[in-house]
Parts: structure tokens; sequence; C-alpha cells
């Protein structure tokens, strides 16, 4: 909870430190009798939607912490990887990624809520695109299949791969690499993962088939008898 | 030296008015954070000053490169720590390589570490956000008095460098031995040459380099690398 409450302090900061400053100037603004009614209403219009912008922030860490009742219904894997896909096919167009599907279209069906499910593939794909971002071949490579009664879905991109210490920290709360950005997208896929009776596990593709990042999603498959 | 073609433009108003404040003070603002930079811009501008804006460190020294034309006057850095690409230390210890300005680093609630690996790199002050209108305005006020100072110091080492350039080479070594504490006749005998012309030279470059004492002399040998 300490952890928490530093991160939350320090996403916090930005929008206070708007606030603070705009209505200082508006202040001061008003002392001097140089603003005019409409760079008044400017300033405090800033400080409206920077106080908006803290909330949204409490919102988003709220809802990590409380995670909202999941659904349970058949869910198939593949064609959320699509949709995913089709979510973020413009951020995957500007930066050049290209992704390359295996060729299995059968239903992959898990139990479980799709929205969350998503969730993590959505994640999966944006570290994927942000870690290609300075490497020549941009590929995101996405695969599933049917093992043992599990599903498992690897997505896998051609960036650098994770660091050693990025391997170890990935999933702990608020732990990140990038400057933008609470951490928290990891662990809140590994709890739904968790949720839904899988887990998560991200390593590194040796170096020898490319290196790269590989995000693998472990699932319970749906039984026949369920079907 | 000539100017490219799309810096020759006639002086407006504005140009006027910029060069107004830019003779106060020019504050380079430099936050990812766009309503951050918004906010401190305004705050800035209210006071007076001319401000720039920059939201990454790398914009900011792109435009450096640029080499663009200014209005003179005092000017800090008001940076911000945490930044993607380039960081704010980064960002000092680099500009620290190519000249003087005052740098004046910001961070929310930030460890102690980046503060003294700040201090240590030569950040005039590091400023903890969110920052009062106040403590951020004084702390600009100093930077800029700074800056202004660093820059009197350089216009008097540049006089300084130009009125030793006219001694003559006798008068110099002459001079160079007195600010070193030689005696008249100790200098007479050394250079085996009359003490009345070792007395003469050293009047004329005592004139030459506006020293009227001999601890002047003393203070422009040492500052000015006579």
């Amino acid at each position: 909870m300490g952890e928490l409450a530093a991160s939350l302090g320090h996403e916090l900061n930005q929008p206070l430190t708007a606030i603070l400053t705009n209505a200082q100037v508006a202040k001061r603004g008003l002392q001097s009798g140089r603003f005019d009614t409409g760079q008044h209403t400017e300033f405090l219009d800033k400080i409206v939607h920077n106080t908006q912008r803290a909330s949204q922030i409490i919102e988003r860490i709220r809802s990590f912490i409380r995670p909202s009742a999941s659904r349970s219904e058949p869910v198939d894997l593949n064609l959320i990887v699509r949709e995913v896909a089709g979510l973020v096919a413009d951020e995957a167009r500007s930066t050049k990624v290209r992704f390359v599907f295996s060729n299995n279209t059968e239903q992959m069906l898990v139990t479980g809520d799709s929205i969350q499910l998503s969730q993590i593939v959505l994640n999966a794909f944006r570290n994927a695109i942000e870690a290609l971002k300075h490497t020549t071949q941009r590929e995101i490579r996405v695969s599933c299949r049917y093992s043992n009664a599990r599903v498992i879905l690897r997505i896998r991109d051609t960036g650098p791969g994770l660091t050693p210490e990025a391997l170890e920290q990935a999933g702990t709360p608020f732990f990140t690499t990038k400057t933008t950005g609470l951490g928290m997208g990891i662990s809140i896929s590994r709890s739904i993962a968790m949720q839904h009776g899988g887990t998560l596990i991200l390593s590194n593709a040796d170096t020898q088939s490319g290196g790269g990042a590989i995000v693998e999603l472990n699932l319970p498959a749906l039984s026949e008898a369920n079907i | 030296m000539k100017i490219p073609k799309e810096y020759r433009s006639p002086i407006t108003v504005f140009d006027r008015k910029l060069a107004e404040r830019c003779a106060r003070g020019r504050v380079i603002i430099i936050d990812d954070d766009e309503e951050i930079l918004s906010a401190l811009t305004a705050l800035v501008e209210i006071e007076g000053y001319a401000c720039e804006t920059y939201v990454s460190a790398l914009s900011y020294l792109q435009m450096m490169n640029y080499n663009r034309p200014c209005f003179p006057g005092p000017c800090c850095v008001l940076c911000d720590v945490k930044m993607p690409e380039l960081d704010g230390l980064e960002l000092q210890s680099r500009l620290a390589e190519l000249d003087d300005t005052p740098v004046l680093l910001m961070s929310g609630a930030s460890g102690v570490q980046e503060a003294v690996r700040a201090f240590h790199a030569g950040a005039l002050d590091f400023l903890i956000k969110p920052i009062d209108a106040d403590t951020l305005m004084a702390a600009v006020d100093k930077a800029l008095v700074i800056s202004a100072e660093r820059h009197s110091q350089r216009v008097r080492k540049v006089n300084l460098a130009a009125q030793i350039a006219t001694l003559t080479e006798r008068e110099r070594d002459i001079a160079r031995r007195v600010a070193a504490g030689q005696t008249n006749p100790a200098i007479a005998d050394e250079l085996g040459i009359a003490l009345r012309t070792v007395k003469l030279h050293r009047q004329r470059a005592m004139e030459k380099i506006g020293a009227v004492k001999m601890t002047d002399l003393v203070r422009i040998a040492d500052e000015g690398n006579l």
C-alpha cells in the first residue's frame, strides 16, 4: 500500500502542479488588474480541466484495487485476438508494425470475461508496439493453440526483448520502464489471468531465433461437457 | 557575418516588446506535460519575462543547434527532471559543457539522490512540484541575477584581454614579475636593464591596463591571465 501511495502521489503531482500554478497566475492577474474576464475564464477552465485529469488518475487506480465483478461465459480467444488487433490497427500502422497470425482460425474456447481478457491482449499488443519503436524489423507474431486441455496464447514481438531487471520486476505494481503510464498493465493482466485460473508469463525469445519479448497467456480450455 | 534570408525581417512592435522582455530576462521552460508548461509560461510572462517553451530536452538541444537569433539579456533554464528520452539531469550535464546558463530543476517529490546529483552537477536550485509561485519566481529571479553577473564577468574578461593585448612584450614581462611580487631592483638585475627603464615600463603597463595601485595589478594578473 505504501508503494501505491507513492505512485499515486507522483502521478497526481502533475495535474496538481498545473492547478496550483494556474490558480496563482489567475490570482496575480486579478491583483495586478492586468487580466480581462476572458483571460480569467481561460485559467479557470485550465484549473477545471486539470482537476478532472487528477480524478481520472484516481479512478484508474481505484478500478485496479477493486476489480469489477467478472462475467463467466464461453469466449473465443482467437476472436478476441483479432478484435483487439483491429483496435490497435491504427496505432500499429502509424508505427509500421505488422501483425503475423498463425494460420489457425478455429475457435479457441475458454471460460471467462471477454472484456477482461481483451484487456490482457490489448495491453500485450500496446507494450509490443512500444517496444518495436526503435527496431528495424517490426512484427508482432501471434499464435493460439490447445495443449493438455489448456489454451495457450503466445504474443511475441521482434523488439529488443526485456532486460533482466524488467523480467524480474515486470508485474510488480508500478514498475515501469516507460516514462508515461503507471506500470500497472502487467500486474493487472496477471491478476485477470489468475482470476481465470490461468497464468501470464513473460520471457525473452532466444537470440538465435531473433530475440524479442514473449507474453504467454495460459488458460484452462472450455471442456467439451460444458459446451 | 551573413544572416540567412529567413531571419531578415523588419522589426515589428512585437519584436520590440519581446526585446524589452528579454532584456529583463528570458526563461527557457522544458516540461513534457503541456498543461504544466502552459501554466508556468503564463506565470513567467505575467512577471514580465520572456519565455521559451519546449516539450522535451531533445527539442531544446535541436533548437540550440539551429543557432537562432535572440535578443540580449540574462537567461536561465527551468527544466523538469522526469522526461522521456533525455531527462533533466542529463540535459543539465550537456548544457554545462556548452555554456554557463544557470539551470533550475523541478521534480515531483523525487528522491534525495536525484536532488543531490543535480546539485553536484551544478544545478542552481531543485524545486519540488507543485511549486508555489513565490518560491518559483524567487528562484527564477536569483538565476537571472546570476546569469547577468556571469555575463558581465565575461565582458570584463574580454575587455581585460583586449587591454593586455596592447602591452609590449617587455611591459608584459615586467608587469607579470611585479604582480608576482618581485621588486624593481630585482627585476632590473635579472633582466640586465636600468632601474629607471624598469620603472618606466612598469608605469606604462599599469596605465595601459587601467591599474592604479599595486593591488589592481595583482587582481588583473589574476583575472586576465597576464
